[in-house]
């Protein structure tokens, strides 16, 4: 009998162990957990943007710095959640399925009437824009704004953070590779 | 191997007894499909422990003999001792054992495949990460709605289940009330469910799908028809914007919210998210994780990515004079 | 003596000879007379050859020959004017008399009013107004106005932003602007006599159709069929502004305007709420079911008729149901807006084949006897002839390619939609034929009463298809469709055509390597006009459809050219160029224009009082608007 008491042990030993490791590891789940990605700090929530969705802007201050980089930088995960947000959003549906444009500019290029470094477009989708552009800065939290921005920085055709002068001033539409992701000229296809 | 026997022997029946009490039990089942799936897993159960038994004991038979009958030429050549014929018994014992289980499996899968009588209701059911979307379909269009992760059947009827992905494999799986059935991206997936009690049964996705496998359930609620007709009603009637304090929450849901979600007699049409629709009605949130109270309701608003983390609500941080309105919105107060 | 007696017995007197006599010669004169009389009448017929159809219209109301007041020249639609100067013998010397630049890029998709000696233009976005003087050299403005259109609209257009025509009804010109007003400008002086603002353009509501007048009153609908609008018909007091009814595409009777006399012809469209009851709970909301085509009225029967847009969303797995009042046509009292019969073309439309072409009001010879109707040609294949007082569809003919259905069954009224032409959500589903934008869009055909043909410009195109499932977030598209489109077959995008409305069959075509998305005007000079996407501008015999004349033009075509007579007793045509709309479908095409914005008006050897030998100078005249979008050339 003295083999059946080893092996009784043995399992209510194992028993414990794998019942208060499982218990142990449900517990801790949901735990908070640092935010996704390095990089500098995220602005502050509730930035002014003080029209609502679907209205007219332009006029919103500007309450962050242009040469910020996107906190999803190198985060491919962002730039996935940010591609099935452009499709929901009905971001699509304006410029386009393949972000060639439509009822509103190519996503694509690198012709940014507003900018195209990564702050500048979180700011154009932020605060919407005069010809039709909503507002999405009360109804999309910023999280969700960086990952649209990062889905159109994975486009090709976005600007490097340090560049936001050169970008608006289109000095850039000639260079390719080299400079981070400065995109395809209007030529290009 | 006979210490393992005696293992089973002795802890089986204790686990078995456990479970019966869970909500994810599948050996106590409500519903004519759980039902025959619980007899035919009982019966298999049976077979096998018998099998187990019988085995045990012939082996433990065997040693005994052979330790109780000492031969001092233990390395002489023995005579065949007649063992054949305990294999022939054995292999068609086994055999017609096997067979029998094939049968009563492949009958027991024939009766549940489809309903007694013709399902009136369907349901289309579409698995999405980590959350389950529900479509109650009807011959009339306007008879039609959506709700989200808390899907209600009437008791005594079948219901078919339409199952759709848009994104990975998930299964689909109330243990109470049918077995598992995947939900596949491309195709449809068909199968029936039916309550005999009314109760409160909780599903499961059973198919590993993403980082929130493990916290992607549902609830299906089996009302008695009557009440089963008034949720209904209240689904298709929606909520309205009302006075006071939820005014103000509509508005904050207008702003924040309805871009994601849509709540039916309102004009908010998202549909990236769950339908809310009197969500205050709902015992859970967020598939299944959370109770729905104000307090977890607030939390999940706020903080959805310390409960669920890597899931697609992001957290919404809000003012609190725009929080409390929002979940007396939600809530229905 | 035996032979003076009749049969009678009774003696025949001299008398009664001489009776005889007269009565038995009548009948040689009377029959020689009449063949005399029907030689005669036979003679000048022959001068005309007869109509090949034998369709005719109503012209009413029947305006001065020499001008062209409203977009479709008449209330039956019919684009027909009565001009004979420019004809066969003489349209290969059309050169260009004189032109005038809007100042604006988008699609020019409007025709010119010529109403005295005054020439009427709005430009599409800003939608600036101008008023040009057709007595002096130079054809001067007398006036511009502006009505500060918001650039919020532009975001909002689906198609351009664009505008399709303007009216004139009680001294004044009077449109819609893209921001969803329609504005009233004294055609005098300039100014704003009233403005409406009709819906809210932050929730995607845009007007791009051109306002219809009949005198008292004036009807404007809105556009957003891809933005999940809530889509209507209005009538507005001409003097006033003052809104008189709307009629709603979905929803219950009381918003679609259905009483007691709503007689449709097809069981399938009777019963109450239909509006609502075709679609998932709620969301007929958001159906769209927009009316942003041409208007047409029967002065007879006091009834205005026009057709509605595609369902909204353009997904139709998010909306099962036939989805009324989508891509339907409606005939409405003109007083009331009450519906008198509707007729789905497209029940359950998967492919966005709106219903909002026009409706030629003609009279044709069916079976025996005369019977008002209308004849549509549809965005899904199909030309339509309808007895415009039943709603009873009489032809159903296939005016183009199309592989979405086997055919219109006429005794139900409904087509017979092929299951494997059905899109379902992520799936790509490749050539269906025709595209969104239909064998043929919005723009407008002419009929002509000398020939009996109806001549349009079509499309030969088909596309690739994906539908998304879509959210409705207001002020964005509730859309879904994906598309990849090409030519059909044959490399050619486009086509001109002459339609039997009688016999449902087309007599000729002619391909045209890019789209043919202008409008056509046809003339009693037995020709008829047409513009390509790439910018040529052609006179066709109206006979045999050969082309007489062609001319290139600074941008594409896809405006409605006229025909007119100007103070100096010349006929003039003019149509503007400046490609844009619906045509941008095929920019990838190598010879794709640019944009432009300019009016073309031309003459027989281009002879105007706006060129000729010697120092011309401009008389004291208006001075263009100052708008951002074209005084300073911002966009």
């Amino acid at each position: 009998m003295d083999g059946i008491a080893r092996t009784a042990v043995v399992a209510v030993a194992a028993a414990v162990i794998a019942g208060g490791g499982t218990a142990w590891v449900m517990e801790t789940t949901g735990r908070s957990h640092p935010p996704q990605g390095g990089g500098a700090a995220l602005p502050p929530e509730g930035a002014p943007a003080r029209v609502p969705i679907g209205d007219l802007a332009g006029a919103a201050q500007a309450s962050l710095p242009d040469n910020l980089p996107n906190p999803f930088e190198g985060n491919a995960g962002a730039a996935e959640e940010g591609h099935r947000l452009y499709d929901r959003m009905n971001c699509a549906g304006c410029h386009g399925y393949k972000a060639k444009g439509g009822m509103g500019p190519d996503l694509t290029d690198n012709h940014w009437r507003y900018g195209g470094t990564p702050v500048q477009i979180y700011k154009s989708i932020y605060e919407g824009r005069p010809k039709g552009m909503p507002a999405w800065g009360r109804a999309l939290p910023s999280n969700s704004i960086w990952q649209l921005t990062s889905y159109i920085e994975s486009l090709g055709g976005s600007f490097p953070p340090a560049q936001y002068h050169a970008g608006m001033q289109g000095d850039l539409g000639d260079q390719g590779a080299g400079t981070q992701g400065a995109g395809k000229g209007k030529n290009d296809k | 191997m006979r210490r393992v026997g005696a293992a089973s022997l002795v802890f089986g029946p204790a686990l078995l007894a456990g479970c019966s009490s869970m909500p994810l039990s599948y050996l106590d089942a409500d519903s004519p499909i759980g039902g025959r799936l619980a007899q035919l897993g009982w019966g298999l159960l049976g077979i096998s422990v018998l099998v187990v038994v019988i085995i045990a004991v012939l082996l433990v038979g065997a040693v005994a003999r052979g330790r109780s009958s000492p031969d001092g030429d233990a390395l002489a050549v023995r005579r065949d001792a007649g063992g054949m014929r305990w294999i022939y018994i054995g292999v068609s014992i086994s055999t017609v054992a096997l067979i029998a289980s094939v049968i009563w499996t492949l009958l027991t899968l024939k009766a549940v495949a489809e309903p007694a009588k013709a399902a009136p209701m369907t349901i289309e059911i579409r698995a999405r990460q980590w959350w389950w979307d529900a479509i109650y379909r009807a011959p009339r269009p306007d008879l039609q709605f959506s709700t989200a992760n808390e899907i209600h059947i009437p008791v005594g009827v079948p219901v078919r289940i339409e199952l759709r992905s848009d994104d990975v494999i998930h299964s689909f799986w109330v243990p109470k009330l049918a077995g598992k059935t995947d939900v596949i991206p491309g195709q449809a997936n068909r199968m029936w469910i039916e309550a005999t009690k009314p109760g409160i049964y909780r599903g499961q996705c059973a198919e590993y799908c993403g980082v929130e496998h493990a916290l992607m359930s549902f609830r299906v609620v089996a009302d008695p028809l009557p009440e089963f007709t008034a949720w209904r009603a209240r689904q298709l009637r929606g909520m309205q914007v009302r006075d006071g304090v939820a005014a103000a929450g509509s508005r904050v849901f207008a702003e924040h919210c309805s871009a994601c979600h849509a709540i039916h007699g309102t004009g908010f049409g998202g549909a990236y998210g769950p339908d809310l629709t009197n969500l205050g009605e709902r015992r859970t949130l967020a598939a299944g994780v959370l109770d729905n109270n104000p307090d977890n309701l607030r939390r999940w608003i706020e903080h959805a990515q310390e409960v669920k983390p890597g899931a697609r609500m992001p957290d919404v941080p809000l003012p609190p004079n725009e929080v409390g309105p929002l979940v007396a919105y939600l809530e229905g107060r | 003596m035996p032979s003076d007696r009749l049969a009678g017995g009774k003696p025949l007197s001299r008398k009664g000879l001489l009776i005889a006599a007269a009565l038995g010669s009548a009948f040689p004169i009377a029959a020689g007379y009449a063949a005399y009389s029907a030689y005669q009448g036979s003679r000048s017929a022959a001068a005309q050859p007869a109509s090949l159809t034998g369709a005719t219209a109503d012209f009413a109301p029947n305006d001065p020959p020499g001008e062209w007041r409203s977009q479709a020249r008449d209330y039956a639609n019919t684009r027909f004017s009565p001009l004979g100067q420019v004809n066969r013998s003489n349209v290969a010397r059309l050169k260009v008399a004189w032109t005038f630049s809007d100042g604006t890029m988008y699609g020019h998709e409007g025709a010119p009013l010529v109403i005295g000696d005054t020439m009427y233009v709005v430009s599409p976005y800003p939608n600036v107004a101008y008023a040009l003087d057709l007595t002096k050299p130079g054809a001067p403005m007398k006036w511009s106005y502006d009505p500060k259109t918001s650039p919020v609209a532009i975001g909002k257009a689906c198609c351009d932003a664009v505008l399709r025509g303007w009216a004139f009804a009680d001294g004044k010109l009077i449109y819609n602007t893209l921001d969803a007003h329609t504005v009233a400008v004294d055609a005098k002086t300039g100014k704003e006599a009233w403005r409406t603002k009709m819906a809210n353009v932050e929730n995607g509501v845009t007007m791009t159709m051109a306002a219809f007048s009949t005198g008292d009153k004036v009807f404007v609908g809105n556009s957003g069929g891809e933005m999940g609008v809530s889509g209507w018909l209005a009538a507005l007091d001409t003097k006033t502004g003052k809104e008189l009814w709307r009629a709603y595409g979905t929803g219950p009777d009381n918003m679609t305007r259905i009483g007691s006399d709503f007689a449709p012809y097809y069981p399938w469209m009777r019963g109450r709420d239909l509006g609502v009851s075709t679609w998932p709970s709620g969301m007929w909301k958001t159906g769209a079911a927009s009316t942003w085509g041409f208007v047409s009225y029967d002065p007879a029967t006091n009834l205005v008729y026009y057709g509605t847009s595609n369902p909204g969303p353009r997904v139709p797995a998010q909306r099962p149901g036939d989805n009324l009042f989508s891509s339907t046509v409606f005939a409405r009292d003109a007083n009331t807006g009450m519906a008198k019969w509707a007729y789905q073309y497209t029940p359950h439309d998967e492919w966005d084949y709106d219903g909002v072409n026009e409706h030629m009001l003609l009279n044709i010879p069916w079976q025996g006897q005369r019977r008002d109707v209308l004849v549509h040609l549809d965005r899904n294949g199909f030309a339509y002839t309808i007895d415009r007082r039943t709603g009873q569809v009489l032809v159903a003919g296939q005016y183009g390619y199309q592989n979405w259905s086997s055919g219109i069954d006429l005794r139900t009224g409904r087509p017979i939609v092929r299951p494997e032409m059905e899109p379902k959500i992520g799936q790509k589903l490749e050539r269906v034929c025709p595209p969104d934008i239909g064998t043929k869009d919005w723009q407008p055909p002419a009929f002509s009463p000398r020939t009996g043909l109806v001549y349009a410009g079509i499309f030969n195109i088909c596309m690739d298809l994906t539908d998304h499932a879509v959210s409705y977030i207001p002020g964005t598209p509730y859309d879904g469709m994906e598309m990849k489109r090409y030519p059909a077959s044959g490399g050619n995008w486009g086509a001109f055509i002459a339609w039997d409305p009688v016999r449902g069959r087309k007599l000729w075509e002619i391909p045209e390597k890019f789209m043919v998305m202008s409008g056509v005007v046809a003339t009693a000079g037995d020709l008829v006009f047409y513009g390509t996407v790439d910018g040529w501008f052609r006179a066709v015999d109206a006979w045999s459809g050969k082309v007489l004349w062609s001319q290139k033009l600074s941008s594409g075509i896809i405006g409605q050219p006229i025909t007119y007579q100007g103070p100096d007793g010349r006929q003039y045509v003019a149509v503007f160029a400046g490609v844009g709309g619906a045509a941008m479908v095929s920019k990838d095409e190598p010879g794709f224009p640019p944009r432009g914005g300019t009016l073309y008006v031309f003459s027989i050897d281009g002879q105007s009082p706006s060129s000729s030998a010697g120092m011309l100078v401009t008389s004291p005249s208006g001075t263009a608007s100052l708008s951002d979008e074209t005084q300073q050339g911002r966009h």
